[in-house]
């Protein structure tokens, strides 16, 4: 019921009990209750228009691009990420605000891709890194690519330049970070141009397939790129490795067909000053001072979710300390840097339909902005925030102030002083603020007599809980509505209102003051 | 491709499936190799007739049926990971330990060794010895959430002899019809060697690959076997 509506109620049942004199109690105590003055309310108000008011539109040129990517962050996602590290520092957690969410300039970003009305990271991510919108699964080619092609000469003459290459152009250094495989969609959009996304290792392609595997991309790219892409950090580990080698972390084989050692092939190629490294003691060693070129291949596959991190067997560095790494590597360079970091995982857990580990790998890429806001200026960097695509994830009820976002719904008592009890589907049963419209998550309860599960006494905020689903699907979808684009930085107003996704690699691009007028073709 | 697997452990687990991604205690399951018959008679759906084969070794379990085969490994660190082995499709799906528990399908370690979890058995009654297969074992019988259970529980292999299970009209029986110490070479393995070629697939990833016909039938098949393992 809409809660307007079921005040509604309320007051006619007020009416017409005081009309035979029998009055409820109303002059409890609320059960529930924010922490906020009256006064505090409207001058918080007054505060962000004076805030506002004082922030000059940063017409410089930027130094440096910071592009943060959390892949399947949609707008759901920020809101309950925001509320629970609220929670987690013991406030009710609405009122939080996201390192991110503190960002001047917001607008929405479309994410339609050029085939698709929701979309894979493939195109999305092609989009924000190269002005144009593609086709599903595809990275860093142009529309007219035909599916699947081997065709290398043909992939070279549709591949569009990206922000990364255009930085590299200019002298800038660069870098890639990713809790996902480095040769994940994302990431690789960023470096390499192909018409399958999953051709990460040669393993993955056609026999004679003349189109260079992703993780060997990383390895051979063009010179200025070769040169300015200092540091790449994320999973993958086997990828690179021939399945005659064993690495070794779990003692697992390589996936490489062609016998090559691309870690090596990276230390080869890469000069005196370069470093490959796979766990968190040889993370921490590599010191950016010294350390010219850094790889670091933390899993086989994709690195651990955050909430699993600790439990790693050979340790693995956060988000945050992999940006910091990178940040203070780029640095090095005059002429400024262009980084990129994917919060991958966020993506994952959804897909799984488990609410809080995507949470709690958004929080750990809030860390990761708040540690790239410390290390940088807001005179020279500029920093984006934003996802590809979003989720089916959704936040409803009336669950009261503070109610656990992870728990039952709890609506605010009808009356004051009354207590704080669940709230009820037309099945007498509670519900999750959080679900998914489709996934995993869907429950199949008519051997036990219900059309739905009884959650009463399930812990619902557990790590390994899944919401419900509405649709039972053996995967979670993407979701097709705008995700948000937050910016600091030179040129971060241009962020603004309702974006196509592409026109954040021209943001990028004007910010830097790069003078590539694109039309390749 | 067939996933029938998952949905014969759904059916004899039952609930078991909601169990935490725990590994067991150091407790020892002797080595061996099983092949089972399994009837399912539903009054609607009619009836089904299967056999799959059951290989249990040091800190590996193997459950094959036709070209697909499921492989659980337990490492030093009492971690669970699962491969799923397509051999017709060349396909390979794996799942780290975190995301088995990120997806809910993870096992305990002890009720994958012996396909009936402890606790289900503690629940029924110990109807007294017999013999299966010339093998000691214990008759138990009970009834669960409405199911009536039977189990012959071969008591040294840590094993079902034979389970049936009823409720209504539809019936399920599963029988074991041949234990060895060695597995015959024409039953089907995992063989890890073979598949090292076949394409490998993050379980992780199967949600952003939905455009591959293979992930979407994999997907498909999950879905209808509700293979996650939920509290309800």
């Amino acid at each position: 019921m809409h809660q307007f509506a079921r005040k509604g109620i309320a007051v006619a049942l007020m009416a017409a009990m005081m009309s035979t004199g029998a009055l409820p109690a109303l002059a409890g105590t609320p059960a529930v209750q924010g922490p906020e003055t009256v006064e505090q309310w409207y001058e918080a108000g007054n505060q962000f228009i004076r805030e506002s008011r004082r922030l000059p539109p940063n017409e410089r040129k930027a130094k440096n691009v910071i592009l943060f990517v959390g892949d399947g962050m949609g707008v759901s996602t920020v809101t309950a990420s925001r509320i629970l590290a609220g929670q987690m520092k013991g406030q009710p957690g609405e009122e939080n605000r996201l390192i991110m969410e503190t960002l001047p300039y917001v607008a929405l970003s479309k994410t339609y891709s050029w085939d698709q009305q929701t979309s894979d990271s493939a195109p999305t991510m092609t989009a924000m890194v190269t002005g144009y919108k593609a086709r599903e699964g595809m990275l860093s080619v142009n529309h007219l690519t035909p599916r699947n092609t081997c065709d290398a000469d043909l992939v070279a003459r549709n591949s569009l330049p990206t922000i990364l290459e255009l930085a590299a152009k200019a002298g800038k250094s660069t870098g890639v970070v990713s809790t996902a495989r480095i040769t994940h969609a994302t990431p690789a959009a960023t470096y390499a141009h192909t018409a399958v996304r999953d051709w990460e290792a040669d393993s993955n392609q056609p026999a004679g397939c003349a189109v260079k595997d992703i993780a060997r991309q990383l390895i051979e790219l063009p010179e200025d790129v070769r040169k300015s892409l200092k540091v790449a950090l994320g999973g993958g580990r086997t990828y690179f490795l021939p399945k005659t080698a064993t690495e070794p972390e779990y003692n697992a084989k390589g996936r490489r067909n062609d016998g090559r050692d691309l870690t090596a092939e990276w230390l080869a190629t890469r000069g005196a000053g370069a470093r490959y490294v796979w766990n968190k003691a040889q993370f921490d060693a590599a010191d950016p001072a010294s350390t010219e070129y850094l790889l670091g291949l933390f899993e086989n596959s994709h690195m651990q979710y955050e909430a699993d991190r600790a439990n790693d067997r050979a340790g693995e560095p956060s988000l945050a300390e992999m940006t910091e790494k990178a940040i203070r590597m780029l640095q090095k360079n005059n002429k400024g840097f262009f980084l990129m970091v994917e919060g991958g995982r966020i993506d994952h857990a959804h897909h799984a339909g488990n609410a809080k580990r995507a949470l709690i790998d958004t929080i750990a890429m809030d860390e990761a902005v708040k540690k790239a806001l410390e290390l940088t200026s807001r005179e020279d960097t500029l920093i984006i925030v934003t996802a590809d695509h979003s989720h089916t994830f959704t936040i409803a009820g009336y669950p009261h102030r503070g109610n656990n976002i992870l728990g039952l719904v709890a609506g605010v008592p009808e009356n004051d002083g009354d207590p704080v009890t669940l709230d009820k589907d037309r099945l007498g049963l509670p519900y999750t603020t959080l679900g998914y419209a489709n996934g995993p998550g869907w429950r199949d309860a008519i051997a036990t007599g219900n059309k739905r599960p009884d959650l009463t006494s399930v812990d619902t905020t557990a790590l390994n809980f899944l919401q419900e689903a509405t649709v039972p699907l053996g995967s979670e979808t993407h979701a097709g509505e705008d995700v948000p684009v937050y910016a600091s930085g030179p040129m971060a107003h241009l962020v603004r209102g309702s974006m196509e996704q592409n026109w954040i690699f021209h943001v990028m691009r004007e910010a830097f003051d790069l003078k590539h007028t694109g039309h390749k073709r | 491709m067939t996933n029938r697997f998952a949905r014969w452990l759904l059916v004899l687990l039952g609930s078991l499936l909601a169990a935490a991604a725990t590994a067991a205690s150091a407790q020892d399951y002797p080595a061996l190799a099983a092949r089972y018959q399994e009837s399912r008679v539903d009054g609607h759906a009619g009836t089904h007739r299967g056999e799959w084969f059951f290989l249990r070794q040091t800190d590996q379990v193997e459950l094959g049926r036709g070209a697909y085969v499921e492989l659980w490994q337990r490492d030093a660190r009492d971690e669970v990971s699962w491969q799923r082995i397509f051999h017709d499709e060349r396909k390979l799906i794996a799942y780290t330990p975190g995301e088995l528990r990120t997806q809910r399908r993870a096992v305990a370690w002890r009720t994958l060794n012996t396909i009936i979890d402890a606790g289900l058995l503690a629940s029924l009654q110990p109807m007294g010895r017999t013999r299966y297969l010339g093998r000691q074992a214990t008759r138990y019988r009970g009834r669960v959430d409405g199911e009536a259970i039977e189990v012959v529980w071969l008591d040294t292999e840590k094993l079902p002899g034979r389970v049936v299970r009823q409720k209504g009209e539809t019936r399920y029986e599963l029988r074991l019809k041949e234990l060895r110490a060695q597995p015959d070479s024409r039953w089907p393995r995992a063989d890890l060697a073979r598949a090292a070629d076949y394409e490998f697939i993050d379980g992780a990833d199967l949600g952003d690959r939905e455009y591959d016909p293979f992930v979407r039938r994999v997907l498909a098949v999950d879905a209808r076997n509700g293979l996650t393992g939920h509290q309800h």
